[in-house]
């Protein structure tokens, strides 16, 4: 009597099968799990469960052990949390100051590496480097240049411009550089302070090699003939820059723009490397979303309220990616 | 190239050598400042070169911190980090990619979809899971939440799926199954994928450092840049010490990186390009 049943055929419908292929197809089902047992467990448990387990602890005031359920009493608190809104708020000045000057310097930097020069692969290495540095040696390195007795102070002092507070300075940019010419600009309108900034040009030193790679790639999709034809056109490089790379080059862009961001939002070591007195920095100016959590959940163990802040933020993070993923889809 | 076309690319030399600059600068800082003495350190206005070269601040920083402990903490758990993930990423990419079973297109879409969730973002629900599992202050903790990951496993599928069907048929001909195959063809057929993943995975273990600052309290299970930052506390005003021990911790990454260069920025680049 031939028994049957049910397995997947070479097109993975699933169909009637005999007896013979039902115990080969099963032993393939089992062999399939088994593969996938070991980074199922660990993604499982460290990034599904993690996940699921993050809103749990979200709902209740948690030091070491939950102590009362409060619901959505912690996202409560986060929406009148001033310091909350305010590590949000740097952390957007944080991502506006530093994406955009990497992509435009990766792009053109990408942009002159791509024709057929000598050199080209030890441009590219050296472009890299800052990148492959840990994120705690660019914190060092560049907190030393902008230490009180520093390079950056020495080159200011070499132009004649008075030494500034650099990492200890919580007082905006924007309100430094109008008191500079006896102008007053309101705290609220400050931007972000100089300690901030410091921070952002470190960031934007050892991501940019990043984009000048990815931005590379994205240029080799582009078909040579596009270029030759342009050329035969008669038309110059600046020409074919606008009107032909930069165009075939956008779901590029859009992509390394998301990229970038996340990252961004990300970002942690070399802020907390450089953030002085303490993970914060002065009068928190450099206290990003990731440096807010960290300090409620390590420092005052307020792990509930870490757990909510770090809901809302990926929230925020996959808002970005999929608003972006809606641009990305071909026009 | 004709001459006519050397001389006209010499003014995008001159941009890109400016370039170079600046990602260089910090670097070169550094080390100058490493062999500098205290006085020349933190001269203002700044002294570019040593008047005298001091090797000996590498053997002060050297000593300054238990730095031989540090590198041997970050070996073994990057080791181990990257020992696993491959593992656990064949298997997986390779079943993902090969192996018929129900459910399988879910399962991709989940570790893939691990690879959108920031890992900062993870630390509070992971860190009270380690800790219940009475993980803290150990090596253990440091490398089982990378044991895996949505990318590695990623990035081995696209390699296993290339593999054309017929091989897979002449050695299921052969009496081999899947296992056999995984082993002795397709692992063998991927080394690049394999190279790159390893890269990344050694990369990333010699640079982290939020993850294990929150599960580690000793300092005798400290990681390198950890030690590091310890190492910016302790040293006070020498400068000089501080980027001695700044080059000691990124050296090893550095020539790794420009060894293994083309492995590194074509599997970016490939990562890039399927989006």
């Amino acid at each position: 009597m031939a028994a049957s049943g049910l397995a997947l055929d070479h097109a993975g419908e699933l169909k009637r099968v005999s007896a013979r292929r039902l115990r080969l197809a099963r032993r393939e089902w089992a062999t399939g799990y088994l593969l996938i047992l070991p980074a199922g467990v660990v993604l499982g448990v460290f990034h599904i469960f993690g996940i699921a387990y993050l809103v749990y602890v979200s709902l209740f005031k948690w030091a070491i052990n939950p102590e009362a359920l409060r619901g959505i009493g912690n996202y409560a608190d986060l929406a009148h949390d001033s310091d909350f809104g305010l590590a949000l708020l740097q952390t957007i000045f944080f991502v506006v100051g530093t994406v955009p000057f990497e992509m435009a310097i990766g792009i053109a930097l990408a942009v002159l590496l791509f024709r057929e020069i000598a050199a080209r692969g030890l441009y590219r290495v050296i472009y890299f480097l800052p990148y492959v540095t840990s994120a705690v040696a660019v914190g060092v390195i560049f907190r030393w240049m902008f230490n009180g007795n520093g390079l950056a102070n020495g080159l200011f002092q070499l132009l004649g411009l008075p030494k500034q507070k650099w990492l200890l300075e919580s007082t905006g940019v924007l309100q430094l550089m109008a008191g500079h010419f006896g102008w007053h600009i309101p705290d609220w309108a400050g931007g972000p302070s100089q300690a901030l900034v410091a921070i952002m040009a470190a960031t934007i030193w050892s991501a940019t090699g990043f984009q000048v790679v990815l931005f590379l790639a994205g240029l080799s999709t582009i078909s040579t003939e596009v270029f030759e034809a342009a050329r035969m056109d008669g038309a110059s490089e600046w020409q074919i820059l606008r009107r032909v790379t930069l165009p075939l080059l956008r779901p590029t862009v859009v992509f390394v723009a998301t990229v970038s961001t996340i990252f961004a939002f990300r970002s942690f070591s070399q802020v907390y490397q450089m953030s002085q007195p303490n993970a914060g920095g002065p009068l928190n100016s450099t206290q990003l979303a990731t440096i807010f959590i960290f300090n409620q959940f390590y420092r005052y163990s307020h792990v509930g309220y870490a757990a909510a802040a770090s809901l809302i933020v990926f929230i925020i993070i996959l808002g970005l990616t999929l608003t972006n993923r809606r641009r990305l889809a071909p026009t | 190239m004709t001459s006519a076309r050397r001389w006209r690319n010499l003014p995008l030399h001159v941009v890109l050598i400016v370039g170079c600059g600046f990602a260089a600068f910090p670097f070169f800082w550094m080390v100058t400042t490493s062999f500098k003495n205290i006085y020349e350190a933190t001269s203002v206005p700044p002294v570019w070169f040593p008047s005298v070269w001091l090797w000996g601040n590498y053997i002060a920083a050297w000593n300054a911190a238990p730095f031989a402990r540090y590198f041997l903490n970050t070996l073994l758990v990057g080791g181990c980090t990257t020992a696993l993930d491959l593992v656990t990423g064949c298997l997986a990419g390779y079943a993902l990619a090969r192996v018929r079973f129900p459910g399988r297109n879910v399962i991709f879409f989940l570790f893939l979809a691990t690879v959108m969730i920031p890992f900062e973002l993870l630390i509070v629900p992971d860190f009270i899971i380690v800790n219940r599992l009475g993980w803290y202050n150990t090596y253990l903790a440091q490398i089982a939440p990378f044991a895996a990951s949505g990318f590695s496993i990623f990035l081995l599928r696209q390699f296993f799926a290339q593999i054309p069907g017929e091989l897979y048929e002449a050695a299921v001909m052969d009496g081999a199954g899947h296992l056999r195959f995984l082993w002795q063809v397709a692992v063998p057929l991927s080394v690049p994928a394999l190279v790159t993943t390893a890269l990344f995975n050694f990369i990333a273990s010699w640079n982290a450092f939020l993850w294990p600052l929150i599960v580690t309290g000793k300092q005798e299970l400290r990681p390198i840049q950890l030690g590091l930052s310890a190492f910016q506390n302790e040293s006070g005003t020498n400068f000089q010490l501080l980027m001695a021990g700044t080059t000691i911790v990124i050296l090893p990454v550095l020539l790794v990186f420009v060894l293994a260069q083309r492995h590194l920025i074509e599997g970016i680049a490939r990562a890039g390009l399927k989006g």
